[in-house]
């Protein structure tokens, strides 16, 4: 297995600027605005076929191309750390262990854009994330790699940190540059998209912490080291945030294409208590779940999707036999309706209802009907919304019905979920 | 443009035009809630969804521009079950509680979900509730004087929190949480008041939030809709009036995109309940020992005329004055006037009542002297730069100050401020400029020596170089680079509009101060360019109206000298009598006439000259010396109940008629109740006073046959047709066409400093609040439940001095008289300066005024 991203991730105190470049940091940097001029960085990145890692997969070096180059506006990098996808904790851990390794891959992702100011959204909660980036921030500063005249190359970039007032929906490119703006955390409407009218109606990237922290070895080691590690379509490594019944949960750094089986049971350790594994969540809530059947399912962007579901954030949730499917899905229900910006009608409306319907069918009141309504509703939301929430929200309902509908329909049975754990409204 | 199909249908709209926009220009309805077509569309109720060929999902219509060859199709199954299900989604928790809600009937929900219909809800779970109680409709918050929020019913559209943003830059009402427990509110214990707030009451596509004087008053489907023009200040909104019975329930926009683009201020909205207020006058009266007692038309018309006649014969018809009304129509002042000038046959007549330096009277065959707007309020969208003289826009002119905010906003114009104080305008301005009191003609003077050309003769540059941007500094307080740079700026600017208001009206070198301007804009271009010019603002709803109508002591209608030949020829036929050419008495010189025993009849036509007059105490003794007076009123006021006979007048709402709006637009009004008791509209008792004397050329029996004389008389108005002033009226441009080719000659305007008065330190200024337009206004109980209390406005710091705080009880006092009010400290004024509002007849802020004195110095002291 390479390791990119997380490959000085255990080294001690990594995360202050003398311990990163003793380990090989800022010289991708170095080399970019000695040896580059930004068109070569954006076509070495659109080479190298790396792919957005906070959840769409959209090309990095495509996003990057769509910026204007004649604008007069300015332009602006947004690095998205919003993280808060139940599941998903990878950017947290590499901004509190290795945050230098994110700040140059912005650094020269701005260079590459043409950005001279990049903001840093961090997600309110990420208290220690904000203190590290913060500290790495102005170390960077001292040392000449953020400010006037960076590396005496001319570029100028100043780079600023802003904590979300927690919400999910500000992780939404969209929604992030209206709470920069100041306002509510709303989605856009697009078009327009970010690259044209992002933050204050100027060109506008937005790229996840993962992402960038891929770009310095990039330019270090070229397009073709890079096109080498993973699968064709899917190039590079990929976190896996590995949580639930698991014995060894964690984050775990794996080439593109490594079998879903190999991390569940050779890195996570397998199933806690040896039971049996029922479904498997391989991207973040927001993509359909897999079953024990998938296990040999590959773990890269296209196999995932030729599996019916998607890589998404990499939040690989493990569930085991004494889940209640319903339940399952109660509670990923809870959290999309409770994140709903409320903006567009089918997610703001439809994620209460369909949270109604789980919970009546989770507490016994269920009737045989509510299956169906749970499947129109999600048709009613699906593809009417603004935003990848609406979308999101409605998958757990649909994937837990394919593949575990005699477990609703024991729901109405029984009168009610036969499992003991009760889950707490609020 | 842009070719596309709509259900089949083609259709060419412009680039950048949304499909639903090619839908709308076809006629075809495509239902909507969040989009607002004077709105940036947020495409989030997603009602409008249609079908676009090729595209795998439906389109949301209000965001998706038309792109050349789409095929749209709205009425396609799968667009219609998208709706479906999207209406299917907002009822959910919407209460429907629609047979106790005040919507009802114009409600866009109803109206949507009857189009869809669907009739069944799939949906068996609790709404939700935003408050504790199950009940829904009468889970209300007042969130303001005048509104009300009933939660539970909103449908999340934004629109309300986006036109307050978008359009009048006001932020009192904003969206709070998330998700479905969205709400909006205003912040804790800061209730809604700004002017525009009622425009969100009527945009509110459900019945979310409604207003406190029309809820549950009424349903709409019992009412009739009447086409009116606001009565108050001049910008001429255009109203629709819902009547039923004789009663009036509500005022709403109609909209009329060259005027108000269908945004209303809350005067305009909330100020119709002066019509059916209780003190309005019942009866004719007639003073009997001292007291004023009802009487019948008849004994009063019989009164009038046997006075006319014996005051005419004994005394000649110069012992005759009139005061006509910026109030009344063009079709009462038409009529007053020419009564004044052919029953009586005397030219003492005016209706300038609250000016103590008179300008010279406008003519209407030169753009310096015309006097009124130059521009139209559509233009200040085409102008490169704005720049307001001696006006609170907000407070005198809101609808202006929204066509200005959106120049601002959306043209990116700048906009410079020229006051002796902060108006809420300022927020806009890229430069703002505060001049002392009175030194405003230096000022400008300074910028035009700083803005020379070739246009000035070498004594014009002599003259106005001794204004130097370091003496004027000092003189003025403003920064000499200031000048400089401003001088500079409006030089370079490619169009630019000035626009004058009641502070420069009002001001004691209003004459010099407006030359000034014209020189200024002289030198810079702006006189010749096109969508720029001088624009003077006047204040009342037919200020414009009443100059035009030729109700001063020199003008015949059209602002025609009365000396000129062809014209007083032509008037002399159509009105079949003989007309003096010995110009009257201006207003000043009525009082003075009165005072003097030389005028023995005054005839006032809604005019409140007590409490409008710049010297209370003068026009009370001068009223009381009147041998015989009439006036017309609505209310009993100070001035009605002073006279000899009063005449109930019907106010703007009981009668037809046209007024013309601060920038020449004649726009018509329709009658929306029958004039309330046995009142009577103002043209209708002058023609039947006439008659009653035998006139016969006083037979009218509609407001159109005199609308008809005056479009065929008054030369600006010729050839508008009554019948075809339609929705949104005609203005009168002779001028502007010759606009190019004009010319000019400088003039010398010097400075003459304002004198101090010892023992008086401040400087006392008036105007109107916001909320308020003159003292008519305050016979509104509505807009009196936002401010109903008179103040006065005085420098922070002054006041510290003085130990006075804000609600303190203070007395202002001149040499003139003293009254009592509040203090309300404010950082808008500067030192030596107040600000009294003229709104409240309990404040008699007039009785501090001395019409011999320009300026009126004052003390303050704590009571
Ligand atoms: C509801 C929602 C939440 C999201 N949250 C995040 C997030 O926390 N972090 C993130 O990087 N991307 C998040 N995204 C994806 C972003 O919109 C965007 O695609 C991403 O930041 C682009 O970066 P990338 O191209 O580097 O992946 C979210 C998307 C949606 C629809
Ligand atoms: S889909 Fe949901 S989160 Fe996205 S804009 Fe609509 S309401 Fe907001
Ligand atoms: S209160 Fe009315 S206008 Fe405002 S968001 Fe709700 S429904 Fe829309
Ligand atoms: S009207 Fe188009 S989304 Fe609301």
């Amino acid at each position: 297995m390479t390791k990119i991203v997380f490959k000085n991730i255990d080294k001690p105190e990594q995360y202050k600027i003398e311990n990163y470049i003793k380990n090989g940091g800022y010289q991708g940097l170095a080399k970019t605005l000695k040896e580059y001029k930004p068109a070569d960085i954006i076509e070495m990145v659109k080479k190298s076929g790396l792919r957005g890692r906070g959840g769409a997969g959209f090309p990095t070096g495509l996003k990057w191309g769509f910026i204007p180059k004649d604008s007069k506006k300015p332009k602006y990098l947004c690095v998205n750390a919003d993280e808060s996808e139940p599941g998903t904790f990878k950017d947290r851990e590499i901004m509190e262990k290795d945050p230098h390794i994110s700040i140059e891959g912005a650094i020269i992702a701005s260079y590459a854009i043409g950005a001279n100011v990049c903001f840093y959204y961090i997600r309110g909660e990420f208290v220690l994330c904000a203190q590290r980036i913060q500290k790495a921030i102005e170390e960077a500063y001292d040392k000449g790699y953020l400010g006037k005249n960076i590396l005496g190359s001319g570029y100028n970039l100043d780079m600023y940190l802003y904590r979300g007032a927690g919400a999910y929906i500000c992780g939404e490119e969209t929604a992030l540059l209206e709470s920069l703006e100041g306002k509510r955390g709303l989605a856009r409407v697009k078009p327009p998209f970010p690259a044209v009218e992002g933050l204050y109606k100027s060109p506008t990237v937005v790229n996840n912490v993962e992402t960038l922290a891929n770009v310095p070895d990039i330019v270090l080691k070229g397009a073709d080291w890079f096109l080498s590690i993973g699968t064709a379509k899917s190039p590079g490594t990929k976190i896996f945030s590995l949580s639930g019944h698991i014995n060894k949960p964690g984050n775990y750094e794996l080439d593109m294409g490594t079998p879903l089986r190999h991390l569940i049971y050779d890195l996570g350790g397998g199933i806690k208590d040896n039971r049996k594994l029922k479904a498997i969540i391989p991207g973040g809530p927001s993509v359909p779940i897999l079953t024990e059947e998938h296990l040999d399912v590959k773990l890269d962007f296209e196999s995932l999707v030729q599996a019916g579901t998607m890589l998404g954030s990499g939040g690989v949730i493990v569930m085991d036999e004494t889940t209640c499917m319903v339940k399952t899905a109660l509670i990923l229900m809870n959290f999309f309706k409770h994140e709903s910006c409320g903006k567009c009608t089918p997610c703001r409306e439809g994620t209460v209802w369909l949270y109604d319907i789980l919970y009546r069918l989770e507490h016994g009141e269920g009737k045989k009907e509510d299956i169906d309504l749970l499947l129109k509703v999600c048709e009613n939301i699906g593809g009417r919304t603004i935003c990848a929430l609406g979308d999101a929200a409605i998958v757990p309902v649909q994937s837990t019905i394919k593949y575990f509908r005699e477990e609703y329909i024991a729901h109405v049975e029984n009168r009610g979920c036969l499992t003991p754990f009760k889950f707490q409204l609020n | 443009m842009v070719k596309i199909n709509v259900d089949g249908k083609p259709v060419e709209v412009e680039e950048g035009q949304t499909v639903l926009q090619a839908a709308l220009k076809l006629g075809i309805y495509c239902p909507t809630f969040c989009w607002h077509e004077k709105l940036e569309p947020i495409g989030a109720c997603r009602i409008c969804l249609v079908e676009i060929e090729k595209s795998p999902k439906l389109a949301v219509s209000c965001i998706t521009k038309a792109m050349e060859g789409m095929n749209v199709h709205v009425s396609s199954p799968k667009a219609i079950d998208g709706r479906k299900g999207v209406m299917e989604m907002l009822l959910v928790n919407h209460p429907l509680d629609c047979p106790t809600c005040d919507k009802g009937g114009e409600c866009d929900l109803q109206d949507v979900a009857y189009y869809v219909k669907n009739d069944r809800s799939r949906f068996g779970e609790p709404k939700r509730r935003f408050l504790t109680s199950a009940r829904s409709t009468f889970d209300e918050k007042q969130i303001g004087p005048l509104m009300y929020l009933t939660m539970n019913r909103c449908i999340a559209c934004f629109k309300c929190v986006r036109m307050l943003k978008e359009v009048a830059g006001e932020y009192d009402l904003g969206a709070f949480g998330r998700g479905v427990f969205t709400e909006i509110d205003v912040v804790k214990d800061q209730p809604i008041t700004n002017e525009f707030s009622g425009n969100t009451v009527e945009i509110c596509p459900v019945g979310c939030l409604t207003s406190k004087p029309f809820r549950y008053a009424v349903r709409t489907w019992l009412t009739q809709k009447k086409s009116s023009v606001c009565g108050f200040c001049s910008d001429g909104c255009n109203l629709t009036l819902w009547v039923g019975g004789d009663k009036i329930f509500r005022a709403t926009s109609r909209k009329n995109d060259a005027v108000d683009e269908g945004w209303i201020c809350d005067k305009g909205r909330y100020g119709y309940d002066i019509v059916n207020h209780s003190d309005r006058i019942k009866t004719p009266l007639i003073k009997k020992n001292g007291k004023l007692e009802p009487a019948t038309w008849e004994e009063t018309f019989d009164l009038i005329s046997n006075k006319i006649k014996e005051t005419k014969d004994k005394f000649g018809p110069d012992a005759f004055a009139g005061i006509g009304s910026a109030r009344c129509s063009n079709e009462d002042n038409y009529l007053f006037q020419k009564f004044f000038r052919t029953v009586v046959g005397t030219n003492n007549i005016d209706h300038r009542v609250a000016f103590k330096r008179l300008l010279p009277s406008p003519s209407s065959s030169s753009i310096e002297n015309l006097y009124t707007m130059t521009n139209s309020i559509e233009e200040l969208e085409k102008t490169k730069m704005i720049v307001v003289i001696g006006c609170d826009i907000t407070s005198e002119h809101p609808i202006i100050g929204l066509r200005i905010k959106k120049a601002v906003n959306n043209y990116a114009t700048p906009l410079v401020l020229i006051n002796s104080k902060k108006t809420k305008l300022n927020a806009w301005a890229k430069t703002e400029i505060l001049p002392k009191f009175g030194t405003e003609v230096a000022l400008i003077n300074s910028l035009c020596n700083a803005a020379l050309n070739q246009k000035a003769d070498q004594g014009f540059k002599d003259w106005v170089k001794t204004y130097s941007p370091q003496k004027v500094s000092e003189i003025t307080g403003v920064e000499a680079n200031a000048i400089s740079k401003l001088a500079e700026e409006i030089s370079s600017a490619e169009r630019c509009i000035f626009l004058l208001g009641r502070d420069v009206l009002s001001h004691p070198q209003n004459q010099e101060l407006i030359d000034a301007v014209y020189n200024l804009a002289h030198l810079t271009g702006a006189l010749n360019k096109p969508h720029s010019g001088v624009n003077l603002l006047w204040e009342y709803n037919n200020s414009q109206g009443a100059l035009d109508m030729g109700v001063l002591p020199d003008r015949l209608p059209g602002l025609t000298p009365l000396n000129q030949a062809d014209y007083l020829q032509n008037v002399e036929k159509v009105w079949q009598s003989k007309i003096s050419t010995k110009p009257g008495f201006n207003i000043h010189q009525i009082l003075d006439g009165i005072d003097k025993g030389e005028v023995k009849f005054l005839y006032v036509m809604e005019e409140n000259l007590v409490s409008n007059y710049p010297d209370r105490k003068y026009a009370q003794a001068v009223l009381a010396k009147a041998a015989f007076s009439v006036v017309q009123e609505i209310f009993l006021s100070e001035t009605a109940q002073r006279a000899t006979v009063v005449l109930p007048a019907a106010s703007f709402a009981e009668k037809e008629g046209t007024f013309t709006s601060v920038e020449r637009r004649v726009q018509k009004f329709q009658r929306g109740v029958r004039p309330q008791n046995q009142s009577k509209p103002d043209w209708q008792i002058i023609s039947m006073l006439a008659l009653w004397m035998d006139y016969e050329n006083f037979n009218y029996d509609s407001t159109e046959k005199i609308s008809t004389e005056i479009f065929s008389l008054v030369p600006s108005y010729l050839g508008l047709d009554y019948k075809k002033l339609g929705n949104n009226g005609a203005q009168w441009n002779g001028f502007v066409s010759k606009k190019e080719a004009m010319t000019y000659s400088l003039k010398k305007t010097d400075l003459k400093p304002i004198q101090s008065e010892q023992g008086y330190p401040f400087i006392l200024t008036t105007g109107n609040l916001v909320h308020h337009c003159g003292t008519l206004s305050g016979y509104s109980e509505n807009l009196n439940l936002v401010v109903n209390e008179s103040f006065c406005e005085m420098n922070q710091q002054d006041a510290e001095k003085l130990g006075i705080k804000t609600n303190d009880e203070i007395w202002l006092e001149s040499a003139s008289g003293k009254i009592k009010t509040k203090a309300k400290l404010s950082s808008n004024l500067q030192p030596g300066m107040v600000f009294v509002p003229i709104n409240f007849k309990e404040l008699e802020v007039n009785l501090l005024m001395d019409k011999d004195n320009l300026v009126d110095w004052i003390k303050i002291s704590k009571v």
